[in-house]
């Protein structure tokens, strides 16, 4: 008998328990993206037609056209950056106050240690921003464990704009290949050598 | 049995406390009371001259449950001389070029809630950027003699706030384009 009653009493708390595990479920479904979750679709990225801009010739002065954009030809140059951006995790949504995207000649500090790429996909397309490497980089910056990047991605239906952070370990390897890409650091290394 | 009623009512009390500490402290505006008031929103560096009708209630839902759901009162406004000395230095021209406000208000009386930029990446406080809240009776929005019985600065987490600044300039700047459009 008293088993039976165990039983009943156990069945009631499971059912208690599912009860507030679905309600908890239900409430945070509510809510579209939040701060800390990630938004960038890893086979979106490399599905696309991809391409880096780091213009290390330290002119501030370029026009648009004339930045250096280098394709992507190397899958496996792909195959590292998509994972790290897949783990970029929402900080903020970019605000109409925020100067560091856009034309990169209205932030000095924005060019040259400020790499970006796109990703040019079917019926969507990625934008991403590492803005101030220097100081996302820097050992004694305050957030240097978060460095922030900026990560816009755009389709028919609109566009989500979000300052995202990756580790400092996972963001130091993205702006090394991203760097590493572009023929300018060769030309970099092989003075630094000399 | 019993063990297992005890069970059964320690496990309510932990999920009603749960849920206290989810609800976290009451918020600073009353959600009812604002929904019965009229939204207006300005943007105009803390000048209001212009204020435009909301009727969008998609909008105005969106813009209360920011509001009641995420501000956070950090202190009351010090009086520290006269009200524009200090508010002026949140919203700043060089720095915080854009201060949208929005207002729930009927016959001079209501609330106000003042937006200051959501700050650069290496703010200290980027986590939690601040904004102000009034309330006024006179129709002069808390610029009155005594302006710490009437404003208190508060916080929002960074998303929420960045959420609530870009729903305002978006609002404000697709009005003035249509006042734009409408003189053209």
């Amino acid at each position: 008998m008293k088993a039976v009653k165990r039983k009943k009493a156990m069945g009631m708390m499971a059912v208690l328990a599912a009860l507030t595990i679905c309600l908890s479920a239900c409430g945070s479904s509510i809510e579209d993206l939040g701060p800390g979750d990630r938004f960038v679709d890893l086979d979106e990225l490399l599905d696309s037609e991809a391409t880096i801009c780091n213009d290390m010739s330290g002119s501030k002065h370029i026009s648009g056209s004339e930045w250096r954009m280098h394709e992507v030809t190397e899958q496996e140059t792909l195959e590292v950056i998509a994972p790290i951006l897949e783990k970029a995790e929402i900080f903020r949504p970019i605000t109409t106050a925020d100067t560091y995207v856009g034309d990169p000649e209205f932030n000095e500090e924005f060019s040259p240690y400020a790499p970006w790429m796109v990703f040019q996909g079917t019926d969507y397309e990625y934008i991403v921003w590492l803005l101030d490497v220097r100081e996302q980089l820097s050992n004694d910056y305050i957030y240097r464990d978060e460095p922030a990047l900026a990560i816009v991605r755009r389709t028919e239906d609109g566009e989500q704009a979000y300052y995202c952070f990756l580790t400092a370990y996972d963001y130091s390897v993205l702006y090394t290949v991203m760097n590493r890409y572009v023929s300018d650091f060769d030309a970099h290394v092989t003075y630094m050598v000399d | 049995m019993k063990r297992a009623i005890v069970v059964l009512c320690l496990t309510l009390f932990l999920m009603m406390s749960f849920s206290a500490c989810q609800a976290g402290e009451e918020p600073l505006l009353d959600e009812d009371e604002l929904r019965e008031l009229e939204v207006r929103v300005a943007n105009d560096n803390c000048r209001w001259t212009e204020r435009w009708l909301i009727e969008d209630q998609e909008l105005i839902d969106e813009m209360i449950s920011l509001i009641v759901d995420h501000v956070q009162v950090l202190r009351p406004y010090a009086s520290l001389g006269f009200i524009f000395g200090n508010i002026n230095v949140l919203l700043d021209e060089d720095r915080r070029p854009y201060a949208p406000a929005v207002f729930f208000q009927e016959k001079g009386a209501g609330y106000g809630v003042v937006m200051m930029s959501p700050g650069a990446l290496d703010d200290v406080h980027r986590d939690d950027p601040t904004l102000a809240v009034v309330r006024y009776s006179d129709g002069r929005e808390g610029f009155t003699e005594r302006p710490e019985e009437n404003w208190v600065i508060c916080t929002m987490p960074a998303f929420y706030h960045a959420q609530l600044y870009q729903l305002l300039q978006t609002v404000t700047s697709d009005t003035l384009i249509e006042g734009v459009r409408g003189i053209l």
